[in-house]
This record gives structure tokens, C-alpha cells and sequence, in this order.
């Protein structure tokens, strides 16, 4: 067989996996969309292969790979394996901001975000350099298949949405422009030999002091900050910040709970792969933050008692910085500018920036969880008609990190589980659009 | 990839950003010599216009680290996408080809000169006139070099 003719078979057999795909059950969205963009690309395909130059043919076949790839996702988008609502959430976020505009414009076109759940950890995976036969790229969300009902762990998605942002030539361009170049105007970020400097500080704690004469003494030679890590520490700050102006102090809780345990001590980072911060550096910033956005107070007032309480130990919790001022990598100044910036990009491509509840509202919300009940900001008249608050999932979703956090105050010994918690959460979302389906139609 | 795992067939995923930009500048070649079949591969020049609009303003576009491209057993079985490799290598010719053709024009110049070559070829519009011939040539030069150097460096591995 020729390689042209291999071609050919594979063209053919990725083609009967396409097709071969319609005897499953799918889930209501986006399925046909995701199913008609694979068949586009196919038939670009052809057209490609119709004129193929023999140099080419190893190129062509990387293409079909990578098709037979998103059509084997198809297959397992195993809805029931995640939640639902919480994937129909970041589709909300994520599609204006990956939407792109071709020529300025010209051309306007939406991402198919496709929702997976996977053995690794929080995941988006999106299609930087998009093969000739692409109309809409793909951007596929990996939920922890373990997490299937831990929606308050979820708003770490947040910080991944902003990783895909990141890479986008519209968002990403804002975003580098107004964010990222605020944070490496001066300071630690602005050069790797600032980074050199600040490790080797006398401050410094002793951690980072053995780890960099370990690798004295392993090397011969002082440890170098490779620079092309830079760059990348930088996205990983600018991610957490996304995650906090989407998911407020929430997502400072999920980000605490899921990273500092992964971490064997918060000065740590891996010398010759430095891919992130270390995890003290970050929280750091989240805190400060938090105070610069004033969402360091309470939404609740004195006289709401136990909620206000457990609201004032839920943020006692969030805000808690027991780490050494040499991991503070920022001037006030330029972390309010980036995150002024960060605001003005998630107002252009939407209205998803985090705003705090009413007092009234929260208390609500907590309250419902207390009486074992989704926390969700909608009543149900006499006549079964919903009327809805108007208040965001997000806010469920602290108004279940409050009651979790701060459960001492508001329950005795019945008090749910986190498992128990989330599911109430998940519920409230899963309600919610509900609601929203239901207006809408 | 390491050895001893090299996948057998193409379905269990690979991912080449240099093979992708191959194509792309072969195509692109091939419409600004003759722009009548353009019309026809409009998805493919719009392709070409992403890859070059990331190489104009994304500051991560080709930061991908060398270790991002492999994958430990468990994840080589896991059901997302393989991450793509050597983008680095594609905004290094990429920059090749800016020099060549551009020579000392900044980068943003050049690519809105390319990027105007490209809407011009694949949405032709009689308000807005033809492509110049000079730009025309550079273009031309700009993706002939682009896939030179990509063959080049993948002769050389």
C-alpha cells in the first residue's frame, strides 16, 4: 500500500467512526453542533486530499489523528458522570470570551465547548494552533470524574477558563495587553533575574534556602531561574485572578482546600520544572486581593445573628495568611490595576464578574441549606409559579462554602456533610436553570 | 516521544503544530497564486489568519514547555486531547518568514500587511481594490519561507 492510498484508508475509516457514532444517545446540547463540525472537517479534508502534495501526506494524517480524536470524545461525554448545571455555567462564561472575530470582525465565530470527566484533575483543552479543515475550534472541559457533585470545588474552573482566555487571540490579547503586562511592569514577574533575586533574598524562608543549596551541592553551580518559566508563572497568577472575579470568595476557598494539601510546603516549587508558583505566593495574592475588591467584609450585618457568624468564620477561613512577607510579589497599586483590567475584560465579553449578594439574600440562601434545602434564590407562588431573585448560582455556591465554613453557628450535631453540602449546591444549580430554561421557552 | 511508545496508527493521537502550518502556508501559497480557487478553501485561509494573528498577539502563543508533550502512562490512556507539540518550533519559523519577507518592518506592520493580503484573496471586494503586487510578492516569499523552514527542521530531526 502507498502512502497516498493509506491516506485514503484512514480518510475512510475515521469517516465510518464519524458516522458509526450516530447509534449512541447524546445529550441535549451542542451534540449536533460538535457532530456537524466534525463532518466539515472531514469534507475539508477531502478537498485537501484531493490535492495533496507526497510531502504532505504525513501532515494530512496528523490532521485525521487529531480528528479521530474529538470524534472518540463524542462517544464519551458520559453525561451523569458530572454536573450538568455547573458544565452549562462555564459554557455560559467561556463562549463570549472564546468566541472569535475573524478579520476583525468580518467573521464571527462561536467555540464548541464539549464537557468531559476524566481521571486527572480540573482541565480545559482548547485548540491553539487549529487545523486547515477547522471551522470552530474546540475547547473541551475535563471535570474530575471523583468530584461529580463537589460544585463548591468547581469554581476552580474558574481559574482554568482564564488559562483558555489566556490563549484566545481576541480575550487573550486584552487580557496580556491590560493584565499580564501590569503585573510584570516592575517587580518579581519583570525579569527572571528579579526572580533570581528574590529567591536568593536573606528573608527568604528555609525551605527555598535548602532547596537552592541542595542543588549547590548536586550541581556545582548556583541555581538559575529558567527564564522561559517566566512567562508561565505569570499566566498562573493572571489565572487566579480570573477565578476570583468570576467565583469571588468562593473560589479563594476552593483554590485553599484543593491546593494547599497537594502541596508539601507552601514555599515549595519544583526547581527545574517551576510551571507554578509556589502555592504561598498565590494564596497571598488572593487575600490581598480580596481586600483591594472589599470583599474582605461580610455581606451580613450584626443583627442577622448565627448566619452573620458563620459568614464572619467562613471569611476568617478564606482570608487566614499565615505566610512570610518575602511571598508577596505585588505593589498594591499594580495588583488594583490588573485587576481593574481583568473587570473591564469580563464586562466587555459579559456580565460574569462577581458581585456580592444582599445580606437579605445570602442569609436566605444559607438558611435553606440549614433546613436541609437547595440553596436557591427563588420562591414558588401559590399558583407553582417560580419567581426568581435574580441572584447568580454563584452566590449559591457561597452561600455553601458559609454554611460548610461556618456550620458551628448554625447547626448542631446534624449538620450535612460536605458530600451532603455540595449535593444541595448542585441541586440549587441544577434548579436554577431550570428556571431559566423555562422562562426562555 | 519516548521510546518504545510511538504510537502505530494515527488514531491514537498525535499532535504536530508543525505539520498543521505546513499545510496552512502550502494552501495559503497556493491561493495568492491563484486566487479563483480561494473561494473554495475559505476555511483553510481563515485557518492561516488565526495562526498568524496568534504569532501577532498572544504573548503564550509557542511558551509551551517541552514536558507538556509527553505524558505518563495513565494519561496517555485518559480521554483528552493530546497537548500540541512544537508550537515553539512554528512561531520560531514564523519569525523566519517575517524576516525574509518583511526584513525590518515590526512585526504588526508586516502581519497587517499579510493578513490584508489573505481577506483580500478569500473575500474579494471590489470597494477595497486588489492586492498590490508588491505586497502580493511578499506574501508569497513570507509562506514559501515559513514552509521551508518548518521541512527544513523536520529533515534535520
Amino acid at each position: 500500500m502507498k502512502p497516498e492510498e493509506f491516506l485514503q484508508e484512514e480518510f475512510a475509516n475515521v469517516e465510518r467512526a464519524l458516522h458509526e457514532t450516530l447509534r449512541y444517545d447524546y445529550g441535549p446540547e451542542e451534540t449536533l453542533v460538535y457532530y456537524r463540525e466534525c463532518e466539515n472537517r472531514l469534507n475539508e479534508i477531502k478537498k485537501q486530499i484531493a490535492r495533496i502534495a507526497p510531502s504532505e501526506i504525513w501532515a494530512q494524517l496528523n490532521e485525521l489523528a487529531s480528528l479521530s480524536v474529538w470524534i472518540s470524545l463524542i462517544e464519551r461525554s458520559r453525561l451523569g458522570e458530572f454536573s450538568w448545571p455547573f458544565a452549562a455555567l462555564i459554557r455560559d462564561i467561556a463562549k463570549p470570551l472564546l468566541t472569535e472575530r475573524i478579520y476583525r470582525g468580518k467573521i464571527v465565530v462561536e467555540p464548541i465547548i464539549h464537557v468531559v470527566a476524566e481521571g486527572e484533575g480540573y482541565q480545559i483543552v482548547y485548540e491553539v494552533v487549529p487545523p486547515p479543515s477547522t471551522n470552530h475550534r474546540f475547547a473541551i472541559v475535563a471535570f474530575p470524574r471523583p468530584l461529580k457533585h463537589h460544585v463548591l470545588l468547581h469554581a476552580i474552573f474558574g481559574h482554568e477558563i482564564g488559562h483558555t482566555a489566556q490563549h484566545t487571540n481576541d480575550a487573550g490579547d486584552l487580557i496580556g495587553r491590560t493584565v499580564a503586562d501590569e503585573l510584570t511592569v516592575t517587580g518579581h514577574l519583570s525579569a527572571a533575574a528579579q526572580i533570581n533575586t528574590w529567591l536568593n533574598d536573606p528573608a527568604a524562608p528555609k525551605e527555598i534556602k535548602n532547596d537552592l543549596a541542595q542543588y549547590l551541592a548536586d550541581n556545582g553551580v548556583p541555581y538559575v531561574f529558567p527564564e522561559i518559566y517566566l512567562e508561565k508563572w505569570v499566566e498562573e497568577l493572571v489565572c487566579d485572578l480570573f477565578g476570583l472575579l468570576l467565583f469571588g470568595p468562593g473560589f479563594v476557598a476552593a483554590h485553599q482546600v484543593l491546593l494547599r494539601p497537594t502541596h508539601r510546603t507552601p514555599y515549595e516549587f519544583d526547581l527545574l520544572e517551576p510551571t507554578h508558583p509556589p502555592y504561598a505566593v498565590r494564596h497571598k495574592m488572593l487575600v490581598r486581593a480580596l481586600r483591594l475588591l472589599n470583599w474582605d467584609k461580610p455581606v451580613t450585618r450584626t443583627d442577622q445573628g448565627n448566619v452573620h457568624q458563620a459568614e464572619l468564620t467562613a471569611l476568617n477561613f478564606i482570608l487566614d495568611d499565615p505566610y512570610i512577607a518575602w511571598a508577596s510579589f505585588f505593589e498594591n497599586a499594580q495588583l488594583s490595576g490588573a485587576l481593574q483590567g481583568l473587570r473591564n475584560v469580563l464586562r466587555l465579553y459579559g456580565n460574569f464578574e462577581y458581585r456580592q449578594p444582599a445580606p437579605k439574600n445570602l442569609a436566605d440562601l444559607i438558611d435553606r441549606l440549614t433546613r436541609r434545602l437547595p440553596p436557591i434564590g427563588a420562591d414558588i407562588d401559590e399558583n407553582g409559579t417560580p419567581t426568581f431573585s435574580g441572584m447568580s448560582p454563584v452566590h449559591s455556591l457561597f452561600a455553601g462554602w458559609v454554611y460548610w465554613l461556618g456550620k458551628d453557628h448554625l447547626v448542631g450535631t446534624n449538620a450535612l456533610s460536605f458530600l451532603e453540602t455540595n449535593k444541595l449546591c448542585d441541586q440549587a444549580l441544577l434548579q436554577d436553570r431550570g428556571i431559566l430554561v423555562g422562562k426562555a421557552e | 516521544m519516548e521510546e518504545g511508545l510511538m504510537p502505530i496508527m494515527a488514531s491514537q493521537g498525535r499532535s504536530d503544530a508543525r505539520g498543521t502550518a505546513q499545510l496552512l502556508a502550502g494552501m495559503a501559497l497556493d491561493c495568492i497564486a491563484n486566487p479563483a480557487v480561494a473561494r473554495e478553501r475559505q476555511v483553510a485561509l481563515n485557518n492561516v489568519y488565526r495562526l498568524l494573528e496568534s504569532y501577532r498577539v498572544n504573548r503564550y502563543f509557542g511558551s509551551e514547555l517541552r514536558s507538556q508533550g509527553y505524558q505518563n502512562e495513565a494519561q496517555r490512556l485518559a480521554l483528552k486531547r493530546p497537548v500540541e507539540r512544537h508550537v515553539k518550533e512554528v512561531r520560531d519559523a514564523l519569525e523566519y518568514a517575517r524576516k525574509v519577507a518583511f526584513g525590518d518592518a515590526s512585526k504588526d506592520d508586516a502581519l497587517q500587511r499579510l493578513e490584508t493580503v489573505l481577506r483580500l484573496v478569500t473575500y474579494p471586494d471590489a470597494n477595497e481594490g486588489q492586492v498590490s503586487d508588491e505586497d502580493q510578492q511578499r506574501a508569497t516569499q513570507f509562506f514559501r519561507a515559513l514552509g521551508d523552514h518548518l521541512r527544513v527542521g523536520l529533515e534535520a530531526e
